[in-house]
């Protein structure tokens, strides 16, 4: 029974996977049954919302509207909103006296639920309701009354009208309504839920860093930036934006609390992660310490891997321990090219170890246990180990607090040439930003950091990026 | 001849704020997270529909829809054709031929008909079927449709199934006489 045809239902309800979906989009290439099967199916469903959902219903508007202008010609494309814009105009213009109440449906009011996840800035759209999430994309089909458009057209409120539009998931009409209201943070807000819909987060950061700026603690901003960034997967900024955003006053309590329980499934999700990723660096950095490990397979997780050579080198106490990682180390400078690896395997094995070996040991206790003992960090920091004082400071969380440790860092890792480290000092530089209250500044240097990682390809843990 | 002109153009932009929501619907469901936007896949329609908005704008709103859905069934199964050659690195093959052209015999059923014989017999299904159906039309998820009647979710995927099947044997009976004169014969 497990055959492509069986999932057309699922194809056309939107309830398969994205792979799935794409294997069914080619077997319908294929199959003439699938063809035929869609052809009905779509009738139906079309049939279906004209006649439940009501879609026929106020569209007797042709006789009253005037003219527009000319759009027959080419750019039809983008023609069609803009026409469709100008043609709202036209019907607010034959009416004789303005209504000063909105119907309710023009927000969707009447819904239970809603399934935006993004907020409008619109107060109208913004009224809470829980969240369920609709097949596809996230959108109402309900058909739009075009009178009260019409009179939100007449008050110029170009942003209701987007709203209106944005709630039905058009967001072509959105936007092109958007680009005529007036410049404010309300304004860059709802372009960036625009770009919410079409997964461009990056784009949408720089919207609702525009909006923060000119409203530090404008809502829907705080929130949205809180998907965007969940988006691009700085799941830690994204908690901290949900949870500033449920602090701000005068919202409706649902809207503060579906936030902090975004920013708790964030924070969990992050930590399950974190722990997860911790527990395959140990589990190879115990295969390297028994020296059971197979270093061609190990590479295969190139990350992984580099990950427990850092620690195994730390934490190594006689010299022939720390030439015993030399193969992972030269494979690993294989894949990602250069030397920088092999080189600090060879410049730590010629250490002194009856100086590092202790101090090894204390960074050990530090990594198993969590905690420093009193003073290490000033002895790290006064002995030649700077691979251990390197790792102790990103481990405490020191260097994003004292900006003579944050220096320390950059000096090793731009010694080091080791690029991962030049990352990693990367990112507590833009933690320092953010813990000096500069968010937008961190933002900004965390996002390129993420680029600059991703460039590397599998090399890296991205993740420990955020 | 200008007032001509504006209000040929007007009656079409109200064709297509009648039909726009419904079909920009359908074609959300069909491009989810492919490559294709929704609201090109649906713009392409009405381009197609511009030329022969002569034939169009006499025709029953059933009749009408139903060349839209051809018509953007078959821009979409273009889009997966060129896809598919593209990702094969094979020549374009045959594109579909517009409904205009070749109405199908799917197109020629559905005309015939109209939201209220629809509304007629979605009351004539089973009650769990019919429920169902109402929900998946608002636009629920099938957890969501499961949850509210506390079935597994495949078995809303089954009801959906025969949901669908009831109402096109009620209202398309030709196709249903067809299917017993299959089985009569077989």
């Amino acid at each position: 029974m497990n055959t492509p045809c069986t999932k057309l239902h699922l194809f056309v309800d939107g309830e398969l996977s994205p792979t799935e979906a794409d294997a069914f989009r080619q077997h319908l290439t294929r199959c003439e049954e699938c063809e035929v099967g869609l052809r009905d199916l779509l009738q139906l469903e079309l049939l279906a919302s004209r006649a439940l959902a009501g879609t026929g219903a106020e569209q007797d508007d042709s006789q009253k509207v005037t003219p527009l202008r000319p759009w027959m010609q080419r750019a039809y494309r983008a023609a069609v909103p803009v026409a469709l814009a100008a043609g709202l105009a036209a019907v607010g213009v034959y009416r004789l006296q303005a209504e000063p109440r909105m119907p309710s449906e023009v927000f969707l009011a009447s819904a239970d639920t809603r399934t935006l996840a993004a907020r409008l800035s619109h107060p109208s759209a913004d009224r809470f309701r829980r969240f369920e999430p609709m097949r596809g994309t996230s959108t109402s089909s309900e058909a739009l009354p075009l009178r009260p458009l019409a009179e939100l057209e007449e008050r110029q409120d170009f942003r209701g009208i987007a709203s209106a539009y944005a709630l039905r998931g058009d967001w072509q009409q959105a936007e092109a309504f958007l680009a005529r209201a007036p410049e404010s943070a309300d304004k860059d807000n709802d372009r960036a839920v625009v770009a919410l819909s079409r997964q461009r987060w990056e784009e949408a950061l720089e919207l609702l860093g525009g909006a923060l700026r000119q409203e530090p603690k404008h809502p829907q901003a705080l929130w949205n930036r809180g998907l965007a960034l969940q988006g691009r997967g700085l799941w830690e900024q994204a908690e901290a934006s949900f949870r500033e955003a449920a602090e701000v006053p005068g919202q409706d309590a649902g809207w503060a609390e579906e936030a902090l329980s975004r920013a708790n499934e964030l924070k969990e999700q992050r930590e399950t992660e974190g722990a997860r990723w911790r527990n395959q660096v140990k589990e190879s950095w115990q295969q390297l310490a028994a020296g059971k490990a197979d270093v061609k397979q190990l590479a295969q997780q190139p990350a992984v891997a580099r990950a427990a050579l850092y620690e195994s080198v730390r934490t190594a106490t006689t010299s022939a321990q720390v030439e015993a990682l030399l193969p992972l180390a030269e494979e690993l400078d294989r894949v990602g090219g250069g030397a920088v690896l092999q080189d600090y395997v060879r410049d730590m094995a010629a250490r002194d170890f009856s100086a590092r070996a202790p101090l090894a040991r204390e960074y050990a206790k530090l990594v198993a246990e969590g905690k420093t003992s009193p003073g290490m960090l000033e002895t790290l920091r006064r002995s030649k180990e700077w691979d251990l004082y390197f790792g102790a400071l990103v481990y405490t969380g020191e260097a994003r607090k004292d900006a003579e440790a944050l220096k320390a860092l950059q000096r090793f890792s731009h010694g080091s040439r080791d690029p991962w480290l030049t990352l990693v000092v990367d990112r507590e530089r833009a933690w320092s930003e953010a813990q000096a209250g500069r968010t937008d500044a961190a933002e900004r240097l965390l996002l390129a950091t993420l680029r600059s990682c991703e460039a590397y390809d599998k090399l890296f843990h991205c993740a420990e990026i955020n | 001849m200008a007032n001509l002109f504006n209000r040929e153009r007007r009656r079409f932009e109200a064709f297509i704020r009648q039909h726009r929501p419904g079909l920009l619907g359908l074609a959300r469901r069909l491009c989810a997270r492919s490559s294709l936007e929704p609201e090109d896949l649906v713009q392409e329609t009405f381009e197609r529909a511009m030329p022969e908005f002569e034939h169009l704008k006499d025709r029953t709103d059933s009749a009408a829809a139903a060349w839209l859905c051809t018509t953007m069934t078959n821009r979409f199964l273009d889009y997966c054709r060129r896809q598919r050659t593209e990702t094969r690195g094979l020549p374009h093959l045959a594109l579909v031929q517009d409904a205009a052209l070749s109405p199908d015999d799917s197109q020629e059923n559905w005309e015939l008909v109209n939201t209220d014989e629809f509304q007629k017999a979605i009351e004539r299904l089973k009650p769990h079927l019919r429920d169902a159906y109402r929900l998946h039309a608002e636009g629920k998820r099938y957890t969501a449709i499961a949850e509210h009647f506390n079935v597994p979710v495949g078995t809303v995927g089954s009801w959906l199934t025969l949901a669908r099947r009831d109402l096109k044997e009620l209202l398309l009976p030709q196709v249903a006489v067809a299917r017993e004169q299959g089985a009569t014969s077989s």
